[in-house]
C-alpha cells in the first residue's frame, strides 16, 4: 500500500475515534469468551457474533493442572472442535493453569513446561483450523507461585515474539489493587477482569459474581496499574448449593435450566430455592431442603458494572471482552444491551 | 464429604474459580474439627470404618501410589489354601510375584519332565515338590499365561496415558501398547488354556485375567459382554468373582449403562470387602431414572437395602428410612446411623464453632451462646424418626438406637426422653463395655446441660467423670481434649452466669474481660489457690488454666508499679520468687514454677534511652555488666520516688528515670520482663497473632509522659531538657500510631514536642544526635 492513501486513512480514523467516542478512547475491539470443552457454536450464538460486530474470541483451549497420581502437569479438559471457528474472527487461545501447577512443579521444569504448553497450543490451533497472534493465559497466582508464574510467562514470551506474537494474562482484582505486593505479570497486555469481587457465602445476600460495595474497594486502584488493560465482564450466571449452611457445589447454567424445569424446588426468597425432594439430576444429587442460590449477571447489572469500570480505565485502544458465549445466558437479553455495554467504554 | 472432587469438576471453569478457591482452598472450612460425644466405635462395626463420617476425603490414600499391589497377599493366601498350605507361602509369593515368565517356563519344563534341569534358585521351592503335578503343571500353566498380560492388564495404564498422551508434544514419541493382534492371541489362548484345567479354582482365574484384559485394553463392550457370560459359572467362594464385576461395573459406567453399573457396585461392595470403597466411589446414579432401575434389577429385599446404603452414604436421612422399611436387622442400619450420628453431630456443633468464631459475638453478653449446641440442624422428625425406632427394639441392634436417641434428646433439651433413652440403652447392653463407656459420656454431657447452676454436688460428680475420661480416650477416639474443652466452655458459662467469676475464669479464659483490671477478682482467685481445703474440682479447675500463684504475684506487681506503688511491687514480686506453682491434687500437677514467662532478670537496662526506637543491639550494653532484676527495679524505683517526693525542685535526674522505667515497662520499650506474664502473656505474640487490643495498658505512655514533664520542669540542663522533649515527641509518636485510623496510610504527624525541640533546642548537642538518626525528626526540622 502506499503512503499517501494510509495516512488518509489513520487521519480519517482519529477523527472518527476523537468525534464518537466519550472519555476520548477509541471504539473497543469488542470479544466474547469461549469457555466449553467443546467447540460448537449454536445458531443463536453465531447470529450474536455477527450482530454484534464481536470481532475476537478468547477460546480456551485446556487446563493445565498437576495430575495426583502421576504428580506432574498435565493438560485437562482439551477442546474439541465440532465446528471450525470462523476465519474472519481473531481467535486468541487461553490456558488456564491453577496455582497448583506452580506450587508443585519445580523450578528447573518450567522451561520444559512452557515448551509442552506451546507445543500444544500450536497443536489445538491446528486442529481447530486458526491461527493467532495473541496467547492469554489465566492463573490466579499467589506470592508463593509469583516467581515460577512469571518464569514461565518469561519461557513462553521470545518464542512468540519469534512470530509476532502477543502474550497476555489475566488481572484479577486483588491482583491490581496489591500490584506491588502480588507483581506485574512480564506480558503485553492484561485482561481485567472485573467480577468475581465478593466471597462465595452460604449466607451472603451480596451478588459474588458482582456488586457495587465490592467493586468500590478495588476500582480506584484500575487507573494505576502499569499494564495497557482490557476488560473482561461478566454475563453469567451460577446456582449455588447449600446444604446445612454449607456450599456443596456450583451448578452451572445448563444444569440450572434444568433444575427450573424440574419442578422439584419451592421457592424462598429472592433468588434462593429449597428442593422439596430428593433426586439426582444429571449426576448431581439433590437432597430435601438443599437449597440453591442463583447469582446471575442481569443486562442491567452488568451494565452497572461496565460503567463503573470505564471511568478508570485510562483511554487507549482496548478490547472488552464479555464472559462468556452461552446461548443459555444471553437468550434473555436483547441485542442493544449488549450495545449498550460495548459503548460505555 | 469429598471436596476435592469438586474442585475437580470446577477447574474447568477455571476463569471463575476466585470467588471458588476464596471458600475451597481455605482447609478450615472443611476440615474443621467438631468435636462431639457419639463414639461411632459403639457400633461395633469395624469392617465399615472407612464409611463413617470422616472430614478426611474416604479416598486420600495419599500414601499408596497405586493400586496394582492391593490384592497381593489376598491372591497369596488363596493358592496357598488351595494347595492345603503343602506349599509355603513364601515359596508361592515367589512364584507368583517375584519370578519371571522364563524362569516360569523352566519350572514348568521341570515338572513335566524330571529330566530338565532347574536352577538351584528354583530346585528349592517347594512348589516343585508338590505331590500333585498335575494340578502344579495347571498353577504354572495358568501363571505363565497370567505373566503375559501382566503388561496390558496390571501396569499404571491411567498414569501412563495422562503422563504421556495428554502433551501432544511426547504422543507423537511413544510406540502404541495396544498392539490388537496380540491381544487378540491373548483372550484366544486365555479362553483355550481355560478350558484345559479341571480346577474350577484356576478357571475362575482365567476369567478374571480375560476380562480384566478387556477392560484394560479399553474394549468396554467386550468386557460386559464377557462378565454377562461368564457371571453365573463361578463356584467357589473365591472373591475373584467380585473382582471381575467390579471391572464389569466399571465398562457399563464408562458405556453410561448407569443402572446396571451401580447395581453391580452395590453387589461388589455387599460382598468384597476389599473393594468396598471403589464400589462407593464407582456408585453414581445420574438421574432418578437410573436410580430406580438399578433398585429394580434387586433380586430381594437385601440387595435393595444395599443400594439404598450406598444412596444413604450421602443421604443417610433418605437411606436410614429405606433400609429399615426392607431389612430393619440389617448390620447396614447400623453404619449408617452412626454416619448419620457423626453428620448431624458435625453440623449442630459447627454452627455453634461459626457463631463462636464470630467475634461480634461478645463472650459476656452471649455467654450461653458460646457452648450450646445448635438445635435447629436437627429435624424434628429425624428425632421422632430414630426415637419410635428405639421402641420398636426390632433392629440388629437396639441400644444403638436407644443411645442415638438418648444423645439427640439432650441436645435438643428433652431431658427426661434424654434419661430414659440412656437407661434403656445401658440395660439393653450392659455386658458391652464400650456401651457402658459410652452411656456414661452421655450421661456426662447431660448432666452439664441440664444443670443450672453448678452446685457442690454436681461439681464432685464432674470432677470425678473428668479423671474418668482422662483415662478412658478410646471411647473418644482421641477427642479427649476437645470434649473436655466443650465442657469447660459450657461450664464456665454457667458458672459466670451464677456468679462464680473464678471458676468461670479458670475454665474459659478471657470469659471476663473485666477479670484482670480487677484487683478484688484476683484476689479471690488467689484466694483459691492459696486454700489447703480447696475442692478436688476447684484444683482441676485452677489446675486448667496449668499456672499458680506465682504468676498472680507477677502480674499483681506489674499492677502496682502501673499505680506508681513500687513498694507493694516490690513485695509482690518477692512473694512471686518464693510462691510455688499450684498444685491441683491428683489430676493435673503443676508443682513447678508455672509461669513460664516469669524471668526475674532483666535482658536490657530499663535506665536506658536511645534515640533509635528499639536499638538492637541494646543488650549488648549490658555485656558484663550484672543484670537488673524485676525486685531491683522495684526497689530502685522507690527510692527515686522517695528522693523526688523529698526534694521535687532538684530532682530532674531522678523524674528522668523514673519516666524511663515507666516508658521502657510499655511495649515500645525495652523491659519487657516486667509486665509478660503468664496470666497475661502480653508481647511479640500477641501481635503476631491479631495485634493487641488498643485499650491495654502496655500500649499506654501516660506514665512515662506524666515524669517526662515532671523532669522537664525541674531540669535546669539544656541538654537534659533536649532529652525530655525527644522523649515525650517518642510518647506522642507512639500515641499516634496506636490511635490512628485503620485505613491511615500516611506518615507520622509531628506533635507539640517535635516543634519544642525545633524552636528550643536546636543549639544544644543533643539535637545534633537526634538529627543523625532520627529520620522521622530530619524530615520534619528540613520542613
Amino acid at each position: 500500500m502506499k503512503p499517501f492513501p494510509r495516512f488518509i486513512f489513520f487521519a480519517l480514523f482519529i477523527a472518527f475515534v476523537s468525534f464518537s467516542c466519550r472519555n476520548s478512547s477509541p471504539d473497543p475491539g469488542r470479544a466474547f469468551y469461549y469457555w466449553k470443552t467443546t467447540f460448537r457454536l449454536s445458531v443463536t450464538e453465531m447470529k450474536l457474533l455477527e450482530e454484534m460486530k464481536i470481532t475476537t474470541l478468547y477460546i480456551r483451549l485446556f487446563d493445565v493442572d498437576i495430575d495426583k497420581d502421576a504428580k506432574c502437569a498435565v493438560p485437562v479438559g482439551q477442546i474439541s472442535f465440532k465446528q471450525l471457528p470462523d476465519t474472519n474472527l481473531r481467535i486468541i487461545p487461553v490456558i488456564y493453569i491453577t496455582n497448583k501447577t506452580f506450587l508443585v512443579s519445580d523450578e528447573k521444569q518450567i522451561p520444559n513446561l512452557a515448551a509442552k504448553v506451546l507445543y500444544q497450543i500450536n497443536f489445538l490451533a491446528g486442529k481447530g483450523g486458526f491461527s493467532y497472534n495473541e496467547v492469554q493465559f489465566d492463573c490466579d497466582w499467589t506470592e508463593s507461585t509469583r516467581d515460577k508464574f512469571f518464569a514461565f510467562l518469561r519461557a513462553i514470551k521470545p518464542e512468540l515474539q519469534k512470530s509476532g506474537k502477543k502474550l497476555s494474562a489475566t488481572i484479577r482484582l486483588h491482583q491490581i489493587k496489591y500490584y506491588s505486593k502480588t507483581g506485574v505479570p512480564p506480558v503485553d497486555r492484561g485482561m481485567l477482569m472485573f467480577y468475581n469481587m465478593g466471597k462465595l457465602s452460604p449466607t451472603s445476600v451480596r451478588n459474588s459474581i458482582y456488586n457495587d460495595a465490592d467493586a468500590d474497594l478495588y476500582v480506584k486502584s484500575v487507573s494505576s496499574y502499569p499494564l495497557p488493560l482490557d476488560c473482561a465482564l461478566p454475563v453469567f450466571g451460577w446456582g449455588i448449593q447449600i446444604r446445612y449452611n454449607r456450599i456443596i457445589k456450583l451448578l452451572n447454567e445448563t444444569m440450572l435450566a434444568d433444575l427450573a424445569a424440574c419442578g422439584r424446588f419451592n421457592h424462598v426468597v429472592k433468588n434462593s430455592f429449597i428442593a422439596n425432594e430428593s433426586f439426582f439430576l444429571h449426576g448431581t444429587y439433590f437432597m430435601k431442603n438443599d437449597i440453591v442460590k442463583l447469582e446471575t449477571t442481569e443486562p442491567a447489572l452488568c451494565l452497572k458494572a461496565a460503567d463503573k469500570v470505564a471511568g478508570y480505565l485510562a483511554p487507549a485502544q482496548r478490547t472488552v471482552a464479555l464472559f462468556d458465549l452461552d446461548s443459555l445466558t444471553i437468550s434473555g437479553w436483547e441485542g442493544n444491551e449488549f450495545e449498550k455495554i460495548f459503548n460505555s467504554f | 464429604m469429598n471436596s476435592k472432587k469438586y474442585l475437580i469438576v470446577f477447574s474447568l471453569l477455571g476463569f471463575l474459580t476466585i470467588a471458588l478457591l476464596t471458600v475451597f482452598a481455605c482447609g478450615d472450612y472443611f476440615s474443621e474439627p467438631a468435636f462431639g460425644f457419639f463414639s461411632a466405635n459403639v457400633s461395633h462395626t469395624e469392617a465399615y470404618t472407612p464409611f463413617y463420617r470422616n472430614t478426611e476425603s474416604l479416598f486420600n490414600d495419599d500414601v499408596k501410589m497405586d493400586n496394582l499391589h492391593n490384592f497381593d497377599s489376598t491372591n497369596i493366601a488363596s493358592w496357598y489354601h488351595f494347595f492345603d498350605k503343602k506349599i509355603a507361602f513364601k515359596d508361592l509369593e515367589k512364584v507368583v510375584y517375584k519370578f519371571s515368565k522364563p524362569e516360569i517356563d523352566t519350572m514348568l519344563l521341570s515338572v513335566r519332565d524330571k529330566q530338565n534341569p532347574a536352577s538351584v534358585k528354583l530346585k528349592g521351592n517347594s512348589v516343585l515338590t508338590y505331590p500333585n503335578s498335575s494340578l502344579i503343571l495347571d498353577f504354572l500353566t495358568y501363571l505363565n499365561f497370567a505373566k503375559l498380560c501382566e503388561p496390558y492388564s496390571a501396569t499404571l495404564f491411567e498414569n501412563w496415558r495422562i503422563k504421556c498422551e495428554a502433551w501432544a508434544i511426547e504422543r507423537t514419541r511413544i510406540e502404541p501398547v495396544t498392539k490388537k493382534n496380540y491381544l487378540k492371541f491373548l483372550f484366544e489362548s486365555g479362553e483355550k488354556l481355560s478350558r484345559k484345567t479341571r480346577s474350577s479354582f484356576i478357571w475362575e482365574r482365567y476369567m478374571f485375567q480375560i476380562g480384566r484384559l478387556y477392560f484394560q485394553s479399553g474394549d468396554m463392550k467386550s468386557c460386559c459382554r464377557y462378565f454377562e457370560r461368564v457371571k453365573g459359572k463361578f463356584k467357589t467362594r473365591q472373591n475373584i468373582k467380585y473382582r471381575l464385576m467390579s471391572y464389569a461395573a466399571g465398562a457399563y459406567l464408562r458405556r453410561h449403562n448407569y443402572a446396571r453399573s451401580n447395581y453391580l457396585y452395590a453387589m461388589v461392595f455387599d460382598k468384597c470387602p476389599e473393594l468396598r470403597k471403589e464400589s462407593v466411589i464407582g456408585f453414581h446414579p445420574q438421574e432418578e431414572a437410573d436410580f430406580n432401575a438399578t433398585l429394580r434389577m434387586a433380586k430381594d429385599n437385601h440387595e435393595k437395602s444395599v443400594i439404598w446404603f450406598l444412596l444413604g452414604y450421602n443421604d443417610p436421612q433418605r437411606g436410614l428410612r429405606k433400609i429399615y422399611e426392607l431389612e430393619p436387622k440389617s448390620q447396614l442400619l447400623s453404619v449408617l446411623l452412626t454416619r448419620y450420628m457423626n453428620i448431624a453431630e458435625e453440623n449442630f456443633s459447627m454452627a455453634e464453632g461459626r457463631e463462636w468464631r464470630d467475634r461480634s459475638l461478645s463472650p459476656i453478653k452471649d455467654i450461653n451462646k458460646l457452648y450450646e449446641y445448635s438445635t435447629t440442624t436437627i429435624p424434628d422428625s429425624d428425632l421422632t424418626f430414630i426415637k419410635n425406632i428405639a421402641d420398636s427394639n426390632n433392629t440388629y441392634q437396639p441400644y444403638l438406637w436407644d443411645i442415638a436417641a438418648g444423645y439427640l434428646s439432650t441436645v435438643m433439651h428433652h431431658y427426661t426422653d434424654a434419661h430414659e433413652y440412656l437407661n434403656s440403652a445401658f440395660r439393653k447392653a450392659a455386658d458391652d463395655v464400650l456401651v457402658r463407656k459410652q452411656v456414661r459420656l452421655l450421661r456426662f454431657y447431660l448432666a452439664i446441660e441440664e444443670a443450672e447452676k453448678v452446685t457442690p454436688a454436681l461439681q464432685s460428680y464432674l470432677y470425678k467423670e473428668f479423671k474418668w475420661l482422662a483415662r478412658n480416650d478410646d471411647v473418644l477416639g482421641g477427642e479427649f481434649y476437645s470434649v473436655q474443652e466443650w465442657a469447660c466452655g459450657r461450664l464456665a458459662a454457667k458458672h459466670y452466669s451464677s456468679g462464680q467469676y473464678v471458676l468461670a475464669e479458670c475454665l474459659y479464659k478471657g470469659i471476663d474481660p473485666s477479670f484482670y483490671s480487677s484487683e478484688a477478682k484476683i484476689n479471690r482467685l488467689l484466694k483459691m489457690m492459696l486454700n489447703k481445703n480447696k475442692s478436688e474440682y476447684e484444683r482441676f479447675a485452677l489446675g486448667y488454666r496449668q499456672w499458680g500463684p506465682d504468676a498472680v504475684y507477677n502480674y499483681l506487681g506489674y499492677m502496682a508499679l502501673q499505680k506508681e506503688k513500687p513498694e507493694t511491687a516490690f513485695e509482690k514480686f518477692r512473694m512471686a520468687e518464693t510462691a510455688a506453682g499450684v498444685d491441683t491434687g491428683a489430676f493435673y500437677r503443676y508443682n513447678h514454677r508455672t509461669d513460664y514467662s516469669y524471668s526475674g532478670t532483666l535482658v536490657s537496662d530499663p535506665f536506658l534511652t536511645s534515640i533509635r526506637e528499639r536499638e538492637p543491639k541494646e543488650w549488648e550494653s549490658m555485656k558484663g555488666k550484672t543484670p537488673f532484676t524485676k525486685l531491683g527495679v522495684a526497689k530502685k524505683l522507690a527510692e527515686l520516688f522517695t528522693k523526688a517526693k523529698q526534694d521535687p525542685k532538684n530532682s530532674a535526674t531522678e523524674y528522668f528515670a523514673i519516666a524511663t522505667v515507666y516508658y521502657n515497662m510499655t511495649y515500645f520499650g525495652n523491659a519487657r520482663e516486667l509486665y509478660q506474664t503468664a496470666v497475661r502473656p502480653l508481647g511479640i505474640i500477641d501481635f503476631y497473632y491479631g495485634g493487641f487490643d488498643k485499650k491495654l495498658t502496655i500500649l499506654d505512655c501516660s506514665l512515662a509522659k506524666k515524669y517526662y514533664q515532671k523532669a522537664l520542669h525541674a531540669a535546669t540542663n539544656v541538654e537534659l531538657k533536649a532529652r525530655c522533649c525527644f522523649m515525650l515527641a517518642r510518647c506522642e509518636q507512639n500515641d499516634f500510631y496506636v490511635r490512628k485510623p485503620a485505613n491511615y496510610k500516611g506518615d507520622f504527624r509531628a506533635g507539640k514536642y517535635f516543634r519544642v525541640l525545633k524552636s528550643d533546642y536546636a543549639h544544644t548537642k543533643y539535637y545534633q544526635e537526634i538529627l543523625a538518626e532520627c529520620g522521622y525528626f530530619r524530615k520534619f526540622s528540613s520542613k
